[in-house]
């Protein structure tokens, strides 16, 4: 379970999380690009090191997936960006 | 903390070092090598070091005009940059695409490369040696050279990525990091020195290595996660995710117009920026529509660069005012950006001069025998210790190829400075020469370590060897340079980098000639011998 969250969860949550940011965050575009492309390497590293920190194995998973899901709702409702 | 968190925290942080280590050791060195690209690019091209002075350049849009007008009718060009001559490269370079027009029923033609020089005083074109050392040395770490360079980098920021989870999980498990600092037992175990090694280096270098493995993350996963984002954001429509963050190209108008000239903006960019200009992008040039964007050379600041726009016809500041402005800030930029622009200058120190460059190396060394101890606790532990499934004499092969790995990138880089000077190739053919030059060495190294039983004796002859190759650096340079002189102001790049050759080939040589006084047998206090190379460095 450790190993799914390392291996491919905490990137999809990262990934989900950014993304999701910058559909729904407020600001500019632009900034909100930015901001997320240095943040993800963070968030992708703290999920990773998260999934071994946890004494329970599925919570770090549970906790990945929950994010993927919530955004990916967030992604899919909102409407696409416009240039 | 916890004792089974401790406990599986330091599992991940063994076993991501353990099974990216060689891949880390690789990007580390490589990208300790690659902070001299420009050095490189200097040394390497013989022919263009004659050009090298700091006199009178002559203005650069004749040349320019001229080029472009010699391809035929209705050509289209792109991306081209003018590349302006500095003190130690006294020419012009010009680089881009040109597509040509298509004929009647016939499909377009594809874009091809445009890349031509001049001696900055005479204009007169030099010759291309083509890519080489330079370029494999820098490029082996950007992109691994694979022939698909977005998964290289891609790649490539999965090692910092690694690196990073590395040093998360390792702060977390040294607990003890104040005495770590300075605790090295010299003269016990191997394994204790190594261990002390490994965590004395990486707690000291500890905000050095998080910085270059979160920019490194950065500069490698930005090229899959722009994609991603665009997907998400734009309904998969990148262009609209490139326009947005970057802003819309200049559109050609299809109305040719006097250019303006390029060293007026340039020098009145210089004038009002207070920076040299080390490069022009010429957008849509002779059209209406042209626009110039200056790149400012900013060594002094944690940018790597800051342009300003300029109307390619009327010679106007543009839309945007510069980033930098004499005396001031980033005051134009956002914070998100401010972060951005240093990211790139943080991970090849490009904002503080020459001696930064020295201090990296030095930090990019103790990042190498960091993550290369680490390796060799690992192995340490399970061929002399009481953890580890296999035999000793499979962990043992794995000693001697992580040896063989992470020793043969030192001859195979210094060699290549032979092969690129004495080794007459055509200039197509030079990166192939270079490039199984070097993977040649490399891989000879690895084969011959593990066939070595004494892994001793072998890091010994790689070290002298290297040493020795390293120590003639300046004497080929010397007698193969041609007419220029060497003790010649101009080449004062190329001298500086003869010297950086021979203090560390004298610093290989020095440590090659002492490995064996460093291991010596000891005699312990009960009469006994202590045979430190009988380990994971085992004596034949």
């Amino acid at each position: 379970m450790r190993l799914l969250t390392v291996l491919l969860l905490a990137f999809l949550a990262s990934a989900a999380l950014t993304s999701a940011y910058i559909v729904v965050g407020s600001g500019e575009v632009r900034e909100r690009a930015f901001l997320t492309v240095l943040i993800t390497p963070l968030l992708w590293a703290g999920f990773m090191v998260y999934a071994y920190w946890d004494r329970k194995a599925w919570r770090p998973a549970a906790t990945c997936a929950g994010i993927i899901a919530v955004c990916s709702a967030l992604i899919v409702a909102a409407p696409p960006l416009a240039p | 903390m916890e004792q089974q968190r401790h406990k599986r925290l330091y599992g991940l942080h063994e076993w991501t070092g353990n099974l990216f280590g060689l891949f880390l050791f690789v990007v580390s060195f490589t990208g300790t090598v690659a902070l001299f690209y420009d050095e490189f690019t200097f040394w390497e091209a013989t022919e263009l070091r004659s050009a090298a002075y700091a006199g009178e350049y002559i203005a650069p849009e004749s040349l320019v005009d001229a080029h472009l007008a010699s391809y035929p009718e209705g050509t289209t060009f792109a991306n081209l940059f003018l590349r302006l001559p500095s003190e130690t490269a006294g020419y012009y370079e010009l680089f881009g695409r040109h597509t040509a027009p298509a004929a009647d029923g016939e499909a377009a033609s594809k874009p091809e490369d445009i890349n031509v020089r001049w001696h900055a005083a005479t204009g007169a074109e030099l010759n291309d040696r083509g890519d080489g050392l330079a370029h494999w040395l820098v490029d082996i770490h950007r992109h691994l050279m694979l022939p698909n360079r977005t998964i290289g980098r891609f790649l490539v920021g999965i090692a910092g990525l690694v690196m990073l989870v590395s040093i998360i999980t390792g702060i977390f498990t040294h607990q003890k990091i104040l005495k770590e600092l300075f605790t090295l037992r010299v003269g016990r175990s191997k394994r204790l020195q190594w261990k002390d090694t490994h965590n004395a280096l990486g707690a000291w270098a500890l905000p050095f290595h998080g910085m270059i493995a979160f920019s490194g993350a950065y500069l490698g996963l930005v090229v899959i996660l722009l994609p991603v984002f665009a997907m998400v954001a734009f309904n998969g429509d990148q262009e609209a995710a490139i326009e947005t963050v970057i802003g819309k190209p200049v559109e050609a108008a299809g109305v040719a117009a006097s250019p303006y000239p390029i060293s007026d903006a340039v020098q009145a960019v210089e004038e009002s920026g207070g920076y040299r200009a080390s490069g022009v992008r010429l957008d849509q040039y002779g059209d209406t529509n042209a626009r110039y964007e200056v790149f400012l050379e900013i060594d002094d600041r944690l940018l790597l660069s800051s342009t300003v726009r300029v109307d390619g016809v009327t010679g106007e500041g543009a839309d945007r005012a510069p980033m930098i402005i004499e005396g001031g800030g980033q005051e134009n930029a956002t914070v998100a950006e401010q972060v951005l622009n240093a990211m790139v200058a943080l991970h090849y120190a490009t904002y503080g001069g020459i001696w930064l460059k020295i201090l990296y190396i030095g930090l990019g060394a103790a990042l190498c025998i960091m993550v290369g101890t680490g390796l060799m606790v690992w192995v340490e532990r399970r061929a002399n210790g009481s953890i580890g499934n296999l035999s000793r004499q499979t962990y043992l092969r794995i000693s001697r190829l992580n040896t063989g790995v992470m020793m043969g990138l030192l001859p195979a880089t210094v060699l290549l400075f032979y092969v690129d000077r004495l080794v007459p190739v055509a200039a197509d053919e030079r990166l192939t020469v270079i490039g199984w030059t070097y993977l040649g060495t490399w891989i000879a190294c690895t084969l011959l370590s593990t066939v070595i039983p004494n892994s001793r004796a072998f890091v010994r002859t790689v070290l002298i060897a290297s040493g020795v190759l390293g120590i003639g650096v300046l004497p080929l340079d010397a007698l193969t340079l041609g007419d220029a002189s060497l003790l010649a102001p101009a080449q004062r790049t190329a001298l500086g980098l003869d010297f950086g050759a021979v203090l560390l080939g004298l610093l290989a040589l020095f440590v090659g000639l002492g490995l064996n006084r460093l291991y010596a047998p000891k005699v312990q206090r009960g009469g006994s011998l202590e045979r430190a190379g009988a380990t994971a460095l085992p004596q034949s």
